[in-house]
């Protein structure tokens, strides 16, 4: 096995309780590079505790998360993202009071001229590694169909929209792993297959992804492999084709 | 040992009123989720509405009920008033409790400009002073110690056993939840501004007749000790908040008898500061752990 | 003019150079990172107070009727540069204890519950800072200019204050339109987004807390010099409220608009009240203020909250690269 064939991530005997509740009780697996994974499970499952330890926005009580070789479980989230680790929220995440454009150059990785001191002393050298991330932003709102709304206040977008400058906003990162938590939740139909079109996309250019949706069928069409999550454990891994024929992941879903 | 004993009675006198007036604070938090930083303004008034009875000639303890009442009615006209409105119309909450240091300032400040700068009394005789052991009581420290222990109790009967403290409770825990189980969570909500009010009110009174003396702005400044008492014991327990009243008033006064009596406040608030520190969530947690802290 | 009306020319415009600094700390803290400072008038006091410290020389002269600590008597503008370094070290210091580990309402309380705990101590420990009584006698930097007359020697510390309200204004543009200001915005606006982009927000609002406390610090500084004296009463808690006016009145993490909400609420009401027909007893008067500051802020939350000059929108002219940005990177990681 090459360092290439290696998995990006590995997640071993993750652990959460919350009060005497067992959120995600001993969950391992892995997510293969370059892979689009689906992590599925019925509500309760622990699915957005699970992406909330990878990211670092919680902190597990056991376990081990390996990126790349090297261990981040119990990182805070500005470091584990500062790794090349992105994430979008359930609800879509923007800065509301400030415009869209504004809201993709905050996805650029922190860099040099965000300190202090430059912004006191050193303007035109800042000012123009920030034309250079203006013209990557505006070139990504092309892309995302959003250039109309480049001044637009993020606040004021539909859910859709909303969705796409946070995506867009994770693009800016370049990230090495990008973590999706039900990236449809508050989408409306016009928007959803865009999305979805976007995430193909992403897979496409060789992004590591890990995703997290409810609608079953668009799992299966994006996403391998899946992991099937019910009552903070895992009770399958491979391909959506296998989950579905697993009786015990057809018991711990009501409806298919 | 005298000097202890006689602080620890100073103590529990402070910690009486600290007591009647924290679990208003927080009852009312804990059901609303909102920081009333007006309590004190509504303590006042209450004491003031008190005065002007009292002058007239009636008894204190009397004027003490109508006061009560007076508090309840101001603080659930507060409320629907001026919060409500605001909060349907979309401030947030760090918005919130800056309005309601307007409206505690704005009452202050009108207040003070009716009835001037001066310091006021109560006609209220201190009463026989009685003699346990070493501890030296006035009958009207003792009426307050007995009050505080009958209301703290009606509350803490009130909200385990009757159906409106369950529905507080609820409505404190899961307003969505609650209102979806068909309890009336306006009419909860205006409830608990009342309770809190009529506390209020019953606790700006004792804390005037204890301080001899008492202004415009009298209250206001007790409310930094009340948040204390509160948030120490676990903001949003009104079990809580009479443990926190305990620690409080009793520390202070020990702390000042054998320490240093100008810095009784600052030993207070340093027991706060360093309880938040190594325990955010307040002494008492346990008594506080149903309730989701807000946000 | 006569003497009495440039003195109170004078006094106005320092008023309001005071004012605007302190606005621009707090709205830096407050307006621009989203932090409650409720203890904000701390950190004026605690430059007044230095900068009386480190220019009225020992504690003993004068007969020894007052007692503060340090007691030196260095020259412009050492006292007031020393006000502002102990102004950004106590904010840090009370910045690490309250703003790490606290919930976002139980950090205002504590800040509040702080604010008053140093009233307390200060006016209890009279070596301190001569408790209750306050600190007089501090000595005015152009009082040291023999030449001038006394009109002459208030407008040069005029001209004092209205330079350091250049620099400081000049300071918050270059601040505020910049990466860095993106980044305190983005902490305001999402924390848990901003730190989901790899941006410590602790530690963007530590920042924002001990340069906003040497801004307030710098105030007091200033404030103090030219009154002449300080003391307790003049830095209760509820003034931070009127600051908090200010910011909100103004325009939050606007520049401008703080500066004309600061000059409205702090200096504005104060002068307005004194022309209303209600006689002139000192106390209402004193209460009418806060009145109307306590309706302004309520007024502008409901109807306005984004104040008179709101911030402005950041518009970028650089157009698109030539090709649409193509492959967002194969997993090459961000170094």
């Amino acid at each position: 096995m090459t360092a290439q064939d290696e998995p990006l991530v590995v997640v071993e005997g993750l652990a959460k309780s919350y009060g005497g509740v067992r959120a995600v009780d001993g969950v391992s697996f892995a997510i293969p590079r370059g892979s689009l994974t689906g992590m599925i499970g019925p509500n309760g499952a622990g699915k957005s505790t699970v992406l909330g330890m990878i990211a670092g926005a919680i902190r597990p009580d056991r376990g081990s998360i390996v990126l790349d070789g090297r261990e981040i479980a119990g990182l805070p989230s500005h470091r584990v993202a500062r790794l090349g680790v992105i994430r979008t929220f359930q609800a879509a995440s923007v800065f509301p009071r400030m415009t869209v454009l504004e809201n993709l150059l905050l996805g650029v990785p922190p860099w040099w001229g965000e300190g202090i001191a430059p912004a006191l002393f050193a303007r035109p050298r800042w000012r123009s590694q920030e034309r250079e991330q203006v013209q990557r932003a505006r070139g990504l709102l092309d892309r995302l169909g959003l250039s109309s709304m480049a001044d637009t206040y993020a606040g004021q977008l539909s859910g859709g929209q909303k969705r796409l400058v946070e995506i867009g906003r994770a693009m800016m990162a370049r990230p090495k792993l990008l973590l999706l938590d039900e990236p449809m939740a508050g989408v409306s139909r016009t928007l959803a297959p865009a999305i979805e079109a976007l995430v193909a996309e992403l897979r496409q250019d060789g992004m590591t992804v890990l995703l997290i949706e409810h609608e079953l069928a668009l799992v299966e069409r994006l996403c391998s492999p899946v992991v099937v999550l019910a009552q903070g454990r895992v009770l399958h891994r491979g391909e959506m084709a296998e989950a579905r024929a697993n009786p015990e992941v057809r018991r711990a879903y009501l409806v298919g | 040992m005298a000097e202890l004993i006689s602080a620890v009675g100073f103590g529990v006198v402070t910690a009486a009123i600290l007591a009647i007036s924290a679990v208003g604070f927080t009852l009312q938090f804990s059901v609303t989720n909102v920081f009333n930083l007006a309590y004190g303004s509504v303590m006042t008034i209450s004491g003031f509405v008190a005065y002007w009875l009292n002058s007239s000639g009636l008894d204190i303890w009397l004027a003490m009920a109508v006061a009560a009442l007076a508090g309840g009615v101001l603080s659930v006209a507060i409320n629907e008033v001026i919060y409500e409105p605001f909060i349907r119309h979309g401030v947030n909450l760090f918005g919130m409790v800056i309005i309601t240091i307007s409206v505690g300032l704005i009452c202050d400040h009108a207040l003070q400009a009716i009835v001037g700068p001066s310091f006021f009394s109560y006609n209220a005789p201190a009463g026989k002073a009685l003699h346990f052991a070493d501890l030296v009581l006035t009958r009207q420290e003792l009426a307050i110690i007995a009050i505080a222990l009958v209301v703290t109790s009606l509350v803490q009967v009130a909200l385990q056993f009757t159906r409106l403290g369950r529905a507080m409770r609820g409505v404190s825990v899961n307003p969505s939840l609650a209102r979806a189980c068909g309890v009336p969570t306006r009419q909860v909500i205006a409830l608990a501004w009342f309770l809190s009010g009529v506390l209020a009110g019953i606790g700006g009174v004792a804390l005037f007749l204890d301080i001899s003396t008492f202004t415009a702005t009298t209250g206001s400044e007790f409310l930094i000790v009340i948040i204390a008492a509160a948030v120490l014991g676990g903001i949003g327990s009104p079990r809580g908040a009479v443990l926190g009243a305990l620690v409080v008033g009793i520390v202070t006064e020990v702390g000042a008898a054998y320490w240093n009596a100008e810095l009784k406040d600052v030993l207070a608030f340093s027991v706060l500061i360093l309880v938040l520190l190594v325990r955010p969530q307040g002494l008492f947690a346990q008594l506080a752990i149903e309730r989701a802290v807000a946000r | 003019m006569s003497a009495a009306t440039q003195y109170y020319l004078a006094t106005i415009l320092v008023y309001i150079a005071v004012n605007a600094i302190a606005a621009w700390g707090l709205d830096l803290q407050f307006g621009v990172t989203g932090v409650l400072n409720f203890a904000f008038v701390l950190f004026q006091a605690a430059g007044a107070y230095v900068a009386a410290m480190l220019s009225l020389g020992p504690s003993s002269a004068d007969g020894g009727f007052q007692r503060y600590l340090i007691g030196v008597h260095l020259p412009f503008p050492l006292p007031i540069l020393g006000a502002m370094l102990f102004g950004g070290v106590l904010s840090g210091l009370i910045g690490l204890i309250t703003l790490r580990r606290l919930r976002s309402d139980y950090q205002a309380m504590v800040m509040l519950v702080v604010s008053v705990v140093a009233t307390v101590v200060v006016e209890s420990v009279i070596s301190l800072a001569n408790g209750s009584a306050g600190l007089s006698l501090i000595p005015n930097p152009a009082d040291g200019l023999n030449g001038l007359t006394r009109q002459a020697q208030t407008w040069v510390f005029v001209a004092i204050c209205a330079v350091c309200t250049l620099i400081v204004g000049i300071l918050m543009y270059a601040l505020l339109y910049s990466p860095y200001g993106r980044v305190l915005r983005g902490t305001r606006e999402n924390e848990a987004a901003i730190e989901a982009m790899g941006r410590n927000a602790t530690a963007a609002r530590m920042q924002v807390f001990v340069l906003g406390g040497a801004l307030g610090a710098l105030s007091g500084a200033l404030l103090a010099e030219f009154i002449g004296a300080w003391a307790p009463s003049d830095w209760l808690y509820p003034e931070t409220f009127v600051f908090f006016t200010a910011v909100i009145v103004g325009g939050r993490g606007s520049v401008l608009g703080v500066a004309v909400g600061s000059a409205l609420v702090c200096v504005g009401v104060q002068q307005a009240v004194q022309y209303l027909p209600i006689g002139s007893d000192p106390t209402v008067l004193a209460s009418l203020e806060w009145i109307i500051t306590g309706l302004l802020t309520m007024l502008f939350l409901w109807a306005r909250p984004q104040g008179l000059l709101p911030e402005r929108r950041r518009r970028f002219t650089e157009t698109a690269t030539q090709p649409a940005e193509g492959s967002p990177g194969a997993g090459g990681g961000t170094g």
